[in-house]
């Protein structure tokens, strides 16, 4: 009798539920990988259920695990990147220049880098990020070019991990005008190129 | 034939519960993970100098703001008052989330009316004291008894990191 209660009951019980739990898990970790409930920009994309407590299930623990403590979108709009404008993921190994021009109809916007594990990477400068007070545009216009490289570059360098590793950029528009948030799939976003193999 | 029947039976019915379980209650073990990570103590104030690479606690961490962090229960106090300086021009907001860690609430320093800033927490349902400051207050009802106030100040003038830091350790709970 204890056999079988184990065998037909407890048993499939746990395998179910360990299963479920490992396919939510693996949905949850497909973050910035997925298409599917996106908005889509060129390289970037987002989401307007981040920070917003009408998020589904399903959001909140992405968020939870991925992006924990976002904010609603007229506090802040998240693009996350992780392929370049041709559609390859970003990767360490690799050189890249992000191309765009200052974005003014946000109070303030970054570019952060962040390793495969979602936490900043170590590098011999100690910068992490470029924003509208530290980069340095071309002259005369409001156009920057960042380098996305290991190797120091002379200006706008945004140094990547020595270790071989897949590469989360994060674009961050800080109370953002209605202009941006009304049309997130189609206002000029900076571009991704890879330069260097 | 029946045994083989209804291990699959119980297999496909635990399948959802084990997706949704695990959605619905992941978000509150990554908030727990959040206050065993950085050892929070309920009801203080910890601020957080500019994160760097070292900083493990929270994913996507933005460089160039210095937070500070609450971990509040409502269940051992009745109401939490906090308040703070606010910088001059510079980004500063206050969020509060809930213990599934949504965001319920946020302003930033464009939106308060003073540069100094008081605001008292209450549990859904409870009233604010009579005597409360009303004109210099802001009052925020939290849907759950446990959450985290998460405060960010924008630092893009790092050579200032003095002026930003006094800013930072204004924010205090009211005893």
């Amino acid at each position: 009798m204890i056999k079988n209660i184990l065998l037909f009951f407890l048993f499939p019980l746990s395998l179910g539920l360990v299963v479920g739990s490992g396919w939510a898990y693996y949905q949850i970790k497909q973050f910035g990988k997925s298409k599917d409930q996106q908005i889509l920009n060129g390289s970037w994309q987002t989401s307007l259920e981040i920070g917003s407590e009408r998020e589904t299930l399903f959001g909140r623990a992405t968020v939870a695990l991925n992006a924990l403590f976002g904010l609603s979108k007229e506090e802040v709009i998240y693009f996350t990147a992780t392929r370049d404008h041709e559609g390859n993921l970003i990767e360490s190994q690799s050189e890249y220049v992000i191309e765009g021009q200052n974005i003014e109809n946000a109070r303030y916007w970054s570019i952060t880098l962040y390793g495969e594990d979602l936490f900043l990477v170590p590098n011999s400068i100690q910068r992490f990020n470029m924003n509208a007070a530290t980069v340095v545009f071309e002259k005369d216009t409001q156009k920057f070019q960042i380098y996305v490289s290991a190797q120091k570059k002379e200006k706008n360098w945004l140094p990547m991990p020595q270790k071989p590793q897949s590469i989360y950029l994060l674009l961050r528009l800080y109370n953002p005008q209605k202009s941006i948030y009304e049309h997130l799939d189609s206002i000029r976003l900076p571009i991704i190129k890879k330069i260097k193999n | 034939m029946k045994k083989i029947s209804l291990f699959f039976i119980v297999f496909f019915l635990a399948l959802p519960l084990g997706y949704y379980s695990f959605l619905y209650f992941l978000p509150y073990y990554i908030m727990s993970e959040v206050a065993r990570r950085k050892q929070l103590t309920y009801n203080q104030v910890y601020h957080q100098s500019l994160p760097t690479d070292a900083s493990r606690a929270i994913v996507l961490p933005n460089p160039d703001f210095m937070y500070s962090i609450v971990l509040y229960d409502l269940s051992q106090k009745e109401s939490l008052l906090i308040q703070s300086n606010l910088p001059d021009s510079s980004y500063w907001s206050v969020g509060f989330y809930d213990g599934n860690t949504s965001n319920y609430w946020v302003k930033n320093d464009q939106q308060l009316k003073s540069k100094k800033v008081k605001i008292l927490l209450l549990l859904k349902g409870k009233h604010p004291p009579k005597d409360i400051d009303a004109a210099n207050t802001e009052v925020v009802y939290a849907p759950t008894p446990k959450g985290i106030i998460l405060t960010r100040l924008l630092v893009l003038d790092k050579k200032n990191l003095s002026y930003f830091d006094a800013i930072q350790k204004s924010f205090v709970i009211v005893p």
